[in-house]
């Protein structure tokens, strides 16, 4: 045959093929595994997106430029000409006076072009409702915060006397997204018009003063300017790049996309089963063609060919479908979380496309490949002798080959090694059990089959006849199965860590600055009031100079010189007991009553693995005008997550009696109590209290944007779970045919039939379930604690809810896909065979 | 591979010398068929019978190239089938023979005018889908093109395969218990078919079959028992032999 008249051919049989309906499960399995994917996909890029440029927020640009000195404005030309918007932003300490009361502020000026990002938040009175407010403050007049007001006991409208100049406070600052840093370091805002600064005349040469420029731009224009204004920098300058960003929104994020990755793997888990089931079907079907093609002078390599080109139409055809619906599906999804996400969602990267179409090329032809190539080898003799079937390649090559695609699959998409191998293990963990299983169920079943009612007997013995087909497809179910548990645990896991880190009444209130002789007082005033209070800690300002006896700056990388534990004072605190959520990761914590040879101190783990310290390290620090020095007793892990006082030096209080102290707390207070505040600052003069409801808020809105992306993106999984099953017994539907068909010549009822489909079903779906919970159990144990870093408690109710629910709903699918068996003739049937 | 129709001297189209054929069943060696010789003239019309087990089909499909023997030589149309590899051997196929089954062996998938075309499309022959209507109008198809194989009767479905087969013009026809699967008033209506097509075509025809009436319309009756032809019947002039 030669090529054009083979490809003429491959491309009429393909259309026969399609008008008659052959194609239809195969296509559409690799349809829905594409839709799936790219859906997932352009949904997650997309939203990933939008999360790390919500992320940005929280810094105010894509870029961000600190120094102690004006920055050269030949940079700022230079970001202009690279496309870039620039805002600049001057921030300082300063008094404010309103009348007779004098406060110390954080003042911020801003220009024309700030805020770049998200929006700040205002209102016109004192605790009254927000309004978005995308500029900054006009000349002549400031924005402040509440505490501002509270403490200076001022309302809007009224002036107040920054330096030389008065300034009308015009709007209260309920949210000023890039506000950032410690905050133990806050002290209140108040924000004006850059226009304003001079004549203040506050700033003098020698003033200590954050010059900030604010860059955003694309992606590609940050980069080129990051990599053309990094050989300017001097050691006074720190740029930082978005996404660098604080730990509760990077552990949120990390999350979501280490869980999106998951969800994108199981469609292609998924895909792989349904390719592989329909593919061996395929070329089944196939058998008598390809013999008669033989018969007809067909060579071998024309009949390969026929059937790779066949498939190459059909993954074509295949996967721009599914791209195309996956490209609508995910429009769905957005539209469904539009209240949820940013107004403007960034455009889905085309490369997810490609990705869709490599996938559906490599996972068809990958899937069909070893089920193809024995058509091949088919005997044209099989005209005369039907029985005659072409030998199977080896299970090395078919389970071989398919395993390979599977890792390089999912290694690929998922950028994750350990992930792809948990999952593997419990794949093949499934596969292993499944086999061992159903050999143990079909052993016993063997032995009890005469006890058993007769139908349900002729269900058994279904599965006891084609114990290959039953193994291949209770494993399928099994890993249908285990992937949807695996999403839905590892959702349910990450969901409740993440309440339990911000639940409703997490501390929204932070006190510091409390006198040791108002410790007592300050308690008093809280619980007269009923406000639950934290635990006051003891606080003191310090800096850590020594490692060892070396100095830091030579003891740590360069990378790790950026640490905000070594470039600013710290607060150290003296406890002699753990703090509930901190947890011992090595060392000891000391005995109450013991009295210590040197100071003791437990240092946070994060930071003592960037900065190398280890059990029995000396440290020194600089408190004051005196350095001394601390011997490291234990390592600690800290919920920087929760919002409550946390430290990265704890020292035993017995050896840290020299410190002098404040004391700091934080709680919660309900928004209808929040008046109370004024009364707290008038009775404390002395203290500093900072709301941080507005960032709570901020960071629950993106906690609860992730999760709900994550629900739908399960949903999703989910549904395709749910057709890929569907289509899996459709793979047998014509032997069931045939044998029903026989059945009822033979005289069975229909309800005889039904039953024995019932329990056949029932039972694979009961071994599938139990099999499935183990796998999914063990990768969940796994991802739990090497991936997710949580803490690992089996799920009993599964136990018993997953292996019944399995049965129940395998055997309602496979009845419902078998009702055809019922429904057409056994003559008809017959007539066909 | 040769290009025209290579006829040994004696005039035959198929020559088979000691053929046979072996099969392993574990450790045994089965004989499935002893050392036959069988040479058949152009244009004869040779009916192998024989009770089940005899070695019939297996002889049809060593004659016809779809297998190959343990031992012997199969000539067709000059063509050494023993010493061509399955790829050639379906290049001689292709250019000489055509098939008939019992179980018809349509493709499901196709209508009855696809049907037809298909041998031709894959010989690369001109105007397919012309010459397929022609030769279903032949048999009396022509109001079935756009029929799939299960919306016709058995009789209709032996004759779309009948139209398959003489529409390459085959210089033989191998049929396979052709009214096997057909009622005695239908397979005499498809015998006639074919016999008429095998007149008008000139075609060398090679059958096996049970049916004694259906052997006797042949100019040869080949008898075969346990893998031996047993009995080698003329019924007039003489087209085929044994070999001495």
């Amino acid at each position: 045959m030669s090529l054009l008249s083979s490809i003429h051919f491959a491309l009429k049989q393909c259309w026969r093929e399609w008008k008659a309906g052959e194609l239809t499960v195969l296509l559409m399995a690799l349809i829905i595994a594409i839709s799936s994917h790219t859906a997932i996909g352009f949904f997650t890029d997309r939203v990933d997106k939008a999360m790390s440029y919500r992320a940005r927020d929280l810094v105010g640009g894509d870029l961000i430029l600190k120094s102690a000195r004006p920055i050269p404005s030949a940079w700022l030309s230079e970001a202009r000409d690279q496309s870039l918007k620039v805002a600049l932003t001057q921030q300082f300490s300063s008094i404010v006076m309103h009348g007779d009361n004098m406060l110390l502020v954080s003042v911020k000026s801003v220009d024309a072009a700030y805020p770049l990002k998200a929006p700040l938040k205002t209102s016109q009175v004192l605790y009254g409702e927000s309004q978005l407010t995308r500029s900054g403050p006009k000349p002549d007049e400031v924005w402040v915060e509440a505490g501002v007001l509270s403490r200076l006991d001022m309302k809007v409208g009224e002036t107040l006397t920054l330096g030389m100049i008065d300034l009308k406070v015009a709007r209260v600052i309920t949210l000023e997204p890039d506000r950032g840093g410690s905050m133990y370091s806050f002290t209140p805002r108040v924000m004006l018009n850059v226009e304003d600064l001079a004549r203040t005349e506050v700033v003098q040469s020698g003033s200590r003063i954050a010059y900030k420029a604010l860059f955003v731009g694309k992606d590609e224009n940050i980069k080129l300017f990051e990599s053309w204004l990094k050989p300017n920098l001097s050691p006074s300058h720190h740029l930082k790049v978005a996404g660098e960003e604080s730990p509760v929104v990077g552990n949120a994020l990390g999350r979501a996309k280490q869980f999106m990755g998951l969800a994108s793997l199981i469609a292609v888990l998924l895909a792989a089963v349904a390719i592989a089931s329909s593919g061996k079907q395929y070329s089944e079907r196939h058998f008598d063609t390809s013999a008669m093609l033989r018969c007809f002078g067909c060579r071998q390599n024309d009949i390969l060919f026929i059937y790779l080109f066949q498939l190459l139409l059909l993954a074509l055809i295949g996967s721009i479908s599914g791209i195309a619906l996956g490209w609508l599906a995910q429009y769905v999804l957005l539209y469904l979380l539009k209240d949820l996400l940013p107004a403007v969602i960034p455009a889905a990267d085309w490369r997810v496309a490609w990705s869709g179409l490599g996938l559906g090329c490599v996972v068809l032809l990958g899937f069909t490949l070893p089920s193809v190539i024995r058509l091949r080898r088919i005997s044209p003799l099989r005209v005369l002798r039907k029985d005659l079937e072409p030998l199977p390649l080896s299970a090395w090559t078919v389970y071989g080959s398919a395993i390979l695609i599977v890792i390089l699959l999912m290694w690929f998409y998922t950028g994750s090694l350990p992930m792809t191998l948990s999952v593997l293990a419990g794949a093949g963990l499934v596969w292993l059990l499944t086999g061992t299983f159903i050999k143990a169920i079909f052993y016993l079943l063997e032995k009890s089959a005469t006890s058993l009612s007769f139908s349900v007997r002729a269900g058994t013995r279904n599965l006891l006849r084609r114990k290959q087909d039953a193994l291949t497809q209770t494993a399928a179910f099994g890993l249908i199965l285990m992937t949807m548990l695996v999403v839905l645990f590892i959702r349910t896991d990450l969901l409740e860590n993440w309440k339990k880190s911000l639940p409703d009444d997490v501390p929204n209130h932070f006190v510091i600055n409390i006198l040791p002789d108002q410790v007592a007082s300050f308690s008093a005033f809280l619980e007269q009031r009923h406000i639950k209070d934290n635990a006051l800690y003891p606080m003191s300002r310090g800096r850590l100079t020594r490692i060892n006896d070396l100095l830091v700056q030579k003891v740590v990388s360069k990378d790790a010189r950026g640490n905000d534990g070594l470039n600013r004072e710290l607060n150290l605190t003296w406890s002699d007991t753990l703090q509930a959520d901190n947890k011992i990761l090595s060392g000891e914590w000391w005995v109450e009553n013991e009295q210590p040879d040197k100071p003791e101190v437990s240092v946070e783990s994060r930071l003592a693995k960037r900065l190398g310290i280890k059990i029995g390290d000396s440290l020194t620090f600089f408190t004051g005008q005196n350095e001394w020095q601390a011997e490291v007793k234990s390592i600690r892990s800290v919920q920087w997550e929760s919002f409550r006082p946390n430290f990265y030096f704890v020292f035993d209080p017995r050896s840290v009696t020299h410190l002098p102290a404040t004391y700091m707390t934080s709680f919660y207070l309900a928004p209808d109590k929040k008046v109370m505040l004024t009364e707290v600052v008038k009775t404390f003069p002395a203290i500093s209290v900072f709301e941080m409801d507005a960032m709570l808020m901020q960071l629950k809105g993106i906690i609860t944007q992730v999760i709900a992306a994550i629900e739908y993106v399960l949903f999703f999984n989910l549904a395709a779970g749910l057709v890929v099953t569907l289509s899996t017994l459709n793979a047998s539907l014509e032997e069931r045919l045939r044998e029903g068909a026989l059945m009822r010549t033979l005289g069975a009822s229909g309800k005889f039939i039904r039953r024995s489909h019932w329990s056949e079903f029932g039972l694979m779906g009961l071994t599938a379930g139990v099999v499935a919970l183990v796998g999914a159990e063990l990768i969940r144990a796994l991802s739990s604690i090497y991936l997710f870093q949580m803490s690992y408690t089996p799920i009993w109710w599964a136990w018993f809810v997953v292996p019944l629910s399995a049965s129940f709903g395998i055997a309602v699918l496979g009845v419902y896909s078998s009702r055809k068996v019922l429904a057409q003739s056994p003559a008809a049937v017959l007539r066909n065979l | 591979m040769k290009n025209e129709l290579e006829m040994d001297p004696n005039n035959f189209i198929l020559d088979a010398v000691a053929v046979e054929k072996t099969v392993l069943l574990g450790s045994d060696v089965l004989q499935i068929l002893e050392p036959i010789n069988l040479s058949i003239k152009v244009g004869a019309s040779v009916a192998i019978t024989g009770a089940s087990g005899s070695g019939k089909s297996t002889l049809l499909g060593l004659l016809a190239g779809l297998d190959q023997p343990t031992q012997g030589s199969i000539k067709l149309a000059g063509h050494e089938l023993t010493a061509l590899n399955e790829d050639e051997r379906a290049q001689v196929r292709a250019r000489y023979v055509g098939f008939v089954f019992q179980s018809f062996q349509l493709m499901h998938n196709l209508t009855a005018l696809e049907n037809v075309m298909l041998p031709l499309e894959l010989l690369g022959r001109d105007n397919p889908e012309k010459k397929a209507k022609l030769m279903l109008e032949r048999v009396g198809l022509d109001h079935r093109l756009k029929h799939y194989p299960k919306q016709l009767s058995g009789g209709e479905q032996q004759r779309v395969a009948l139209a398959r087969a003489f529409v390459t013009e085959p210089a033989l026809l191998f049929a396979d218990e052709p009214t096997g699967n057909l009622d005695s008033h239908t397979g005499e209506r498809i015998a006639d078919l074919l016999f008429q097509l095998n007149e008008e075509r000139k075609t060398t025809l090679v059958l096996v079959t049970h049916d004694h009436s259906l052997a006797a319309r042949c100019k040869i009756e080949v008898i075969m028992d346990g893998g031996v032809i047993v009995s080698h019947v003329e019924q007039n002039d003489s087209a085929a032999g044994l070999p001495a």
